[in-house]
């Protein structure tokens, strides 16, 4: 296969395009910037807290925050430490030495400060997937440490394959109203001490983000989660990867499909009090019940801990 | 029949036979998919699907995976 814009050999060809090295590189970086500008991502100004695991993802969406708003924004990058020995201790090294060589300050949260107990103690307390919790925790913390940073927006790393994934999961679980809340601002009600996540990378896929990290030189871990793969997502993630490969372009439609149902259905969503924000009764953070669930999982794991 | 070198995180080393060379090929022959995987040679040279590889080849097959 050829570039579209210099016929040099390609090193990749997808929905977004076939391109070399060069072109490759360039085309990621406008995709990223026109996804920002369309949706008003990133505004002058605002703080940007950007999420950074240490991974390939994050790295890649952090070198090019860095890259075009460092002028412009305060950019903060905060990486929540989950506690799984031999893998987010290596990610945190690589966050580390990504952050100060792009000249961005960072923060490290953890599990352990905030739950009393790290991702690999709760796996041995609770038995079963770990995703769920993990999810609970990070989502939480993220947004915890976000506002506790003064940030205006969270900027995850989130890209197309992770979209569609959260597509078909709430589709085979016959969850609407979670279907409406994806899209490039993640959430739709607006609440006090709620900080919105931003995702530039949402039309840009998995393989991509991982080869733009590896032709920039970003020299991350190129393993998974060790407790990833296991759960119902690891199951669709293989099968969309599938289906893309089968039909080209399936993924992409997938998120316009849900950008048209967010679009139409929104409004109807934020009237309807069922889903009106509280504030949680223990830790104030805004929640859809009176325990946050963030709260409920660190009751469990004192639970756990006590029997 | 082209032999070809895979190396991977997963599987390690092992030693695949396709009839055509083309990179298509070994992705299915490793029951993968092509959005699934990059295959680098040792040069780090990326091979898109339509590649062709010669015989005795040595790439990587590296794993597309969410976050890290």
């Amino acid at each position: 296969m050829k570039c579209e814009a210099c016929k040099q050999s390609a090193i990749i060809s997808s929905s977004n395009g076939t391109f070399c090295v060069e072109h490759f590189k360039s085309n990621f970086e406008r995709i990223t910037l026109s996804t920002i500008k369309k949706y008003k991502l990133i505004n002058p100004g605002e703080t940007i807290a950007v999420a950074n695991s240490g991974g390939k993802d994050s790295l890649s969406l952090l070198y090019i925050i860095a890259k075009y708003f460092k002028k412009t924004n305060n950019v903060v990058s905060i990486t929540i430490d989950e506690g799984i020995a031999g893998y987010r201790d290596k990610t945190i090294e690589t966050m580390k030495k990504y952050c100060e060589s792009w000249d961005v300050k960072y923060k490290i949260y953890s599990y352990n400060d905030f739950a009393g107990a790290t991702m690999d103690m709760i796996t041995k307390l609770k038995p079963g997937i770990p995703c769920g919790t993990c999810g609970v925790l990070r989502r939480y913390m993220l947004n915890f440490s976000a506002a506790e940073n003064k940030a205006d927006k969270i900027a995850t790393a989130h890209n197309m394959d992770d979209e569609a994934e959260n597509i078909m999961m709430n589709l085979f679980q016959n969850d609407f109203e979670k279907m409406i809340r994806l899209g490039p601002v993640s959430g739709i009600a607006q609440y006090r001490g709620f900080v919105p996540r931003i995702k530039p990378f949402m039309f840009i896929s998995e393989k991509e983000t991982m080869l733009f990290s590896m032709v920039n030189g970003i020299n991350a871990l190129h393993t998974p989660c060790p407790y990833s793969g296991f759960g119902f997502r690891g199951v669709i993630s293989r099968k969309i990867k599938e289906l893309e490969s089968e039909m080209p372009g399936s993924k992409r439609h997938m998120l316009d499909l849900m950008m048209r149902l967010k679009n139409e259905y929104s409004d109807a969503y934020v009237e309807n009090p069922r889903n009106k924000l509280v504030d949680c009764t223990i830790c104030g953070a805004p929640a859809s019940e009176e325990i946050c669930e963030a709260c409920n999982v660190k009751l469990q794991i004192k639970q756990l801990k006590s029997t | 029949m082209i032999k070809v070198t895979v190396k991977n995180i997963n599987f390690g080393e092992k030693q695949v036979e396709i009839k055509t060379g083309k990179v298509e090929e070994l992705i299915k022959k490793l029951k993968t998919t092509d959005d699934a995987v990059l295959i680098v040679d040792e040069n780090g040279d990326i091979y898109t699907k339509d590649r062709k590889l010669k015989d005795g080849s040595r790439v990587n097959m590296v794993e597309v995976f969410s976050g890290g």
